[in-house]
């Protein structure tokens, strides 16, 4: 290597870490060697990664394993909860459901039949009405129904995405 | 690995193992990022207790250290996320500038070696404040290759991206670390 082509910032940090080995390491510290520059550039980086050698975490206290086991416990208790409120739920969201409806079918089963044809009838005079404009406003509205589709599938799209970029802490 | 496996089937005792074979370095990466000792115990405790809970998801062929790294940093993301950014980057007790006008108090330590003990342990302090106030990823693979001795293939795993970014990251954190510490360098 020419002493007249000085070392990359890359190479550099690479002889002072250790990760550039072989001919080009080899190459590169012989020219380190003999340019001044690059030789205190070398050295500023050597003295860099021999500081952030000394670099220390504080210590774990010992019961730290015992102390996520219990977390696990508690986390484990907290879902087996939450499962049991689910399953519990869907019974009594079925029977409150079935009772509903039984009450309002019994009470006045004809009364409740009529009402439900009488909206119909109102439903098929506001769609007899409505079809002339609905008609002449179909392409603006077919238009702004795929603007919305769109819009919906874009927030959709970004969702998932960020959902998969985290995947792993929020699973 | 045979403990990630007796796990996911239930077994605490072969968690328990992964735990404490995998405890300094999760423990280590979190205080890196989110900075104080007990914040980062608990996003330790988190972090494996989020693996422990999704262990069935675990792709077995992969090594559980970068897995659960993995769960750790994106934990601590988050929590960085939720904070208020004045707040992201203060670290426990290093770091902080003395009041102004106020001298340092250095009784301990020129007890223990004299000036030579202070240069050295405001060098020490330069460093971790330095370090401290780099962007999340840079301290990141700064934690993982020089305090953890992970390798570069190591941390690509570990941070999922690919391991030249990992080499470009690190060159960075460097590169800044270096002007920032310039005082502290030959």
């Amino acid at each position: 290597m020419s002493a007249f082509v000085h070392l990359s910032e890359d190479q550099i940090q690479g002889l002072a870490d250790g990760t550039l080995r072989g001919p080009e390491g080899m190459d590169a510290r012989e020219h380190a060697d003999s340019c001044a520059e690059c030789g205190a550039e070398l050295s500023m980086y050597g003295a860099l990664v021999h500081r952030l050698a000394t670099l220390e975490d504080p210590i774990l206290p010992p019961d730290f394993t015992s102390g996520v086991l219990q977390a696990v416990e508690n986390r484990e208790h907290a879902l087996a909860q939450r499962r049991h409120t689910v399953l519990a739920a869907i019974p009594a969201a079925a029977v409150g459901l079935f009772a509903i409806l039984g009450w309002a079918l019994s009470a006045a089963p004809t009364a409740h039949v009529n009402g439900l044809l009488e909206v119909w009838t109102v439903g098929r005079h506001v769609v007899s009405a409505a079809a002339p404009v609905l008609e002449a406003a179909r392409l603006p509205l077919g238009l702004g129904a795929l603007v919305f589709a769109a819009a919906i599938l874009l927030v959709l799209i970004r969702a998932l995405r960020a959902g998969a970029d985290r995947a792993p802490a929020s699973s | 690995m045979g403990w990630a496996r007796s796990a996911a089937a239930g077994d605490k005792v072969a968690f328990a193992r992964l735990v404490e074979k995998h405890k300094t370095s999760v423990f280590g990466l979190c205080y890196r990022l989110v900075g104080t000792t007990d914040e980062a115990r608990d996003a330790a405790q988190e972090a494996f207790v989020r693996a422990y809970t999704s262990i069935r998801d675990f792709d077995a062929r992969q090594p559980f250290g970068a897995w659960v790294l993995r769960i750790a940093r994106n934990h601590c993301i988050d929590l960085l996320r939720r904070r208020r950014p004045t707040l992201a980057l203060v670290s426990e007790g290093r770091g902080e500038d003395p009041e102004p006008g106020v001298a340092p108090e250095p009784a301990d330590q020129f007890a223990v070696g004299g000036e030579q003990a202070v240069q050295e342990s405001e060098a020490q302090r330069d460093l971790d404040a330095a370090v401290a106030s780099l962007p999340p990823r840079y301290r990141e693979v700064i934690a993982l290759f020089h305090v953890q001795h992970k390798s570069y293939v190591e941390i690509a795993m570990a941070l999922k991206v690919p391991m030249g970014t990992v080499m470009t990251w690190l060159h960075r954190a460097r590169k800044e670390l270096k002007s920032k510490l310039a005082e502290h360098l030959p």
